[in-house]
């Protein structure tokens, strides 16, 4: 494995009790983190909108809910990842604040996911839920990519999201021989919202009327995104993926614009058992799946036509409480996510999440860390044997010690081997 | 995974139509291999016994049991396999021809395994077969030869124990791990394992394939022309990058030896190799690396693989348009100890290919435990000059050397 450079926002702890402010702080940390990405020249902000009411002023002059200039609902940031030294590709990140509310704010997004997280019924049709939904796309033509957005490109003043209004395209390809992944899966050939491309899902998980507090971390490798969101801070997470992943040696230099990556994106509420679900679907041609969601594109065969439904695999039993910690060497491993096509047509084994960014445990708990703090254990539940994630950590603070809504931000090099 | 050089015979097809004369041309046959490697600088004789009654000659004058100078029941040989740059270490093969009988032959390997094949080796002439034992022994970044019996050309002994570390300051692995600590042969250490399955009827035939990668051995045996074909490997897996310099002489590689016969699944899964009662027989074997406890001894090893894309749904793999080849995982199973250890490099897991299919380019082949297109199989180095299979082939096979990288 490489040596990266990870970029952080660690520890946000939001204890205010409605799920609109929830909500407003969890996107304006989202943005704020995004802007360190910004200021370290690995992202950049494409367009913005400041929301429905929102008093105007610059994006850097945001403030959170209770200040001066709050990002109302509706609020969205289009943000562009810039390419790297190892990928030579961009990709695109749509965020919204929004409410269930079937007004202005949720139309807006058009058709957020429906069913998302069961208990809460979605944020459509649901006033009292929020969230923020996400998008992610990716166009690329041989090594050159391009900016899919097919929206205006505003800086918060206008109507940035639907560009000449409802019924467009949210996201084009812009020529005949370009390729345009666009995620969830459900935006793609032959899913439900294929044509308009307007299907975004929850990033990671609904927030509900009165889930508070709220503990989140926000963790981009160079390539991808990784978020993990504790909603009623007991140290259950749902989990968020999105960016490149690893392809498998065999595939090198066949992923995107040639690179040996291809693009994921993952989502899921806190509370499923073994966290990132194994074996189990995600990015369903409906869009409308609560558990886990997103999908997988790479341009290979039959995915060169789009995003395909995805699914995560590991070794067998050795991720078990039979063989964790492992005995021999008094330590937990650490094991891959690996990825592939779940959908009939392209089923098959492809890659893994980024290896330094995730990977499975089993028999540790949440919260557990490795003792020189290079990496933290976060899971949908608290069941020690159920399967959890190791992420990467700062090498200087604790899990689930912080106290603030803003968090810390980190940067640090290292090679998780 | 690094260029290797591959040794090979290949498609021996025994069929003698008895189970003394096919048992002796696996032995001949194997012997031969040995002597391939032996004579490519890989391997060496170390010692041997030409058995009971046999005629005197040198060991390269042992000919077919048609022949002048065959190996008679009981004879030995024991081979050192030579360490090399990336492993700096050597291991040992002991061979032996043997019948069920309790009396000379069998007696002069004193206890071989029991149980075998669903019945008793031991004690019961009617069966046939080539055992085997793997040893190495070691200290920091050196190694010895830990064989106890005489040194002889062709009147070799065993002693008893069979294997000794010879100094107090030396790790010793002896396969099965029913010869190590808490095993049932630990004090004289001779257990073993079958090389080739017993063979029983009298019209059983054998088409094998001996393999070996400078490191490890492969030898299979499809003993009734059922294209399901027994599995043996012996020799290394390669440590998890994190246990680096951890393994045996402080390089890569751990010890290994599985043996077994799935008609289902080739190799299995989730089922420890390696009992300390050694009388198991699918599977057998056991690892060795000398980390933390298993320094005292090997100890009884599992293998796994990449959970449900080695399943029928995924396989061929739809995304690539062809089969996918999975790594076969290795790790320790015997109670307190449990971890996952490192990878074997020479055989991968396939699903959903027939047995001997081979690439297009003949570099690698299928081999199963039966023909059932969804049950899972493994994948081994080919030659790449010739296709596997049953047509045309001598009783020798044909040997091959070749160097590939195979990705």
């Amino acid at each position: 494995m490489p040596t990266k450079t990870y970029y952080a926002k660690l520890d946000c702890l939001s204890t205010v009790a409605t799920a609109e402010n929830l909500s407003g702080e969890y996107y304006k940390s989202f943005c704020d983190f995004m802007s360190y990405l910004t200021a370290s020249n690995v992202a950049t902000l494409v367009s913005w909108n400041s929301g429905s009411g929102a008093v105007s002023g610059s994006f850097d002059t945001r403030t959170y809910w209770d200040g001066a200039r709050p990002f109302n609902l509706g609020s969205h940031t289009l943000w562009r990842f810039n390419t790297s030294s190892t990928r030579n590709w961009e990709w695109y990140l749509y965020a919204q604040v929004v409410s269930g509310n079937l007004g202005a704010q949720r139309y807006a997004f058009n058709t957020p996911i429906s069913g998302y997280n069961n208990s809460f019924d979605a944020p459509a049709g649901d006033q009292t839920n929020r969230g923020i939904l996400i998008q992610a796309a990716v166009c690329f033509s041989g090594s050159s990519s391009f900016n899919p957005w097919n929206g205006s490109l505003s800086d918060g003043s206008g109507n940035a999201s639907e560009g000449a209004g409802n019924g467009l395209i949210r996201w084009v390809s812009g020529a005949n021989n370009r390729q345009l992944y666009v995620l969830p899966r459900s935006n793609d050939i032959n899913g439900n919202t294929s044509t308009r491309k307007d299907n975004g899902i929850c990033f990671p998980s609904v927030i509900g009327a009165s889930t508070s507090p709220f503990r989140y971390h926000f963790i981009y490798d160079g390539d991808a995104l990784f978020v993990a969101t504790d909603q009623s801070n007991n140290n259950t997470y749902g989990f968020g993926y999105v960016g490149g992943f690893e392809l498998r040696n065999a595939l090198t230099a066949s992923g995107i614009g040639e690179s040996d990556f291809g693009f994921l994106l993952y989502a899921g509420p806190e509370g499923n058992a073994g966290s990132i679900i194994i074996n189990t679907s995600f990015g369903d041609t409906a869009g409308t799946n609560s558990t886990t969601n997103g999908g997988i594109a790479v341009p290979i065969g039959n995915m060169t036509s789009g995003s395909k439904t995805a699914i995560p695999q590991s070794i067998n039993n050795f991720l078990g409480s039979t063989y964790q910690p492992n005995t021999l060497t008094s330590t937990y491993d650490e094991f891959p996510v690996y990825v592939g096509s779940s959908e009939a047509g392209t089923a098959g084994y492809l890659g893994n999440m980024n290896s330094g960014l995730v990977r499975y445990v089993n028999n540790l708990q949440s919260h557990d860390m490795k003792d020189d703090f290079s990496r933290a254990i976060v899971g949908g539940t608290t069941t020690l044997t159920d399967n959890k994630m190791s992420i990467p950590w700062t090498g200087s603070i604790a899990i689930g010690v912080g106290t603030s809504r803003t968090g810390s931000n980190y940067t640090w090099t290292t090679n998780y081997g | 995974m690094a260029t290797k050089t591959y040794y090979a015979k290949l498609n021996c097809l025994s069929n003698p139509v008895n189970k003394e004369n096919i048992a002796n041309e696996q032995y001949k046959n194997i012997c031969d291999f040995m002597s391939y490697l032996t004579g490519s600088g890989v391997a060496d004789l170390v010692s041997w016994n030409s058995g009971s009654g046999a005629v005197s000659g040198s060991f390269d004058t042992r000919t077919y049991w048609d022949g002048a100078r065959p190996f008679g029941l009981g004879s030995h040989s024991v081979w050192r396999m030579k360490a090399n740059a990336g492993r700096p270490w050597d291991w040992y093969l002991y061979l032996q021809l043997v019948s069920g009988s309790a009396t000379v032959a069998a007696q002069t390997f004193n206890q071989p395994i029991v149980n075998y094949n669903q019945a008793n080796f031991v004690g019961s002439s009617q069966y046939r077969g080539v055992l085997v034992q793997t040893a190495t022994c070691f200290s920091g970044a050196t190694s010895f030869n830990p064989w106890n019996g005489t040194i002889s050309d062709g009147n070799s002994t065993a002693a008893n124990p069979r294997w000794v570390p010879g100094a107090l300051d030396r790790t010793m692995y002896v396969f099965p791990r029913s010869n190590d600590l808490g095993g049932s042969h630990t004090t004289s250490r001779n257990n073993s394992v079958a090389a080739t399955t017993a063979q029983i009827s009298v019209t059983n035939q054998a088409l094998s394939h001996y393999i070996y990668d400078g490191d490890s051995l492969y030898t299979c045996s499809d003993w009734n022309f059922s294209r399901g074909a027994d599995m043996r490997y012996y020799g290394t897996f390669d440590l998890n990058p994190s246990l680096s310099g951890s393994g045996i002489g402080g390089g890569t590689k751990g010890f290994i030896m599985y043996t077994g016969y799935s008609a289902t699944n080739t190799f299995f899964t989730d089922t420890v190799f390696g009992d300390t009662g050694g009388t198991a027989f699918d599977p057998q074997g056991g690892i060795g690396v000398p980390i933390g406890i298993m320094v005292s001894g090997s100890r009884g090893g599992i293998l796994q693989t990449i959970s449900n894309f080695i399943g029928t749904t995924y396989e061929p793999n739809q995304a690539l348009g062809k089969f996918d080849e999975f790594p076969v995982y290795v790790g320790v199973s015997e109670t307190p100890h449990f971890g996952f250890l490192g990878t074997i490099d020479m055989f991968r897991g396939i699903i959903g290919a027939q047995t001997y299919t081979t690439t297009q380019d003949l570099s690698r082949f299928v081999l199963g435990g039966n023909t059932t297109v969804s049950d899972r199989k493994i994948t081994l180095p080919w030659t790449g000059s010739f296709a596997p299979g049953y047509v045309g082939s001598p009783r020798e096979g044909y040997t091959y050397t070749w160097t590939k990288d195979y990705g």
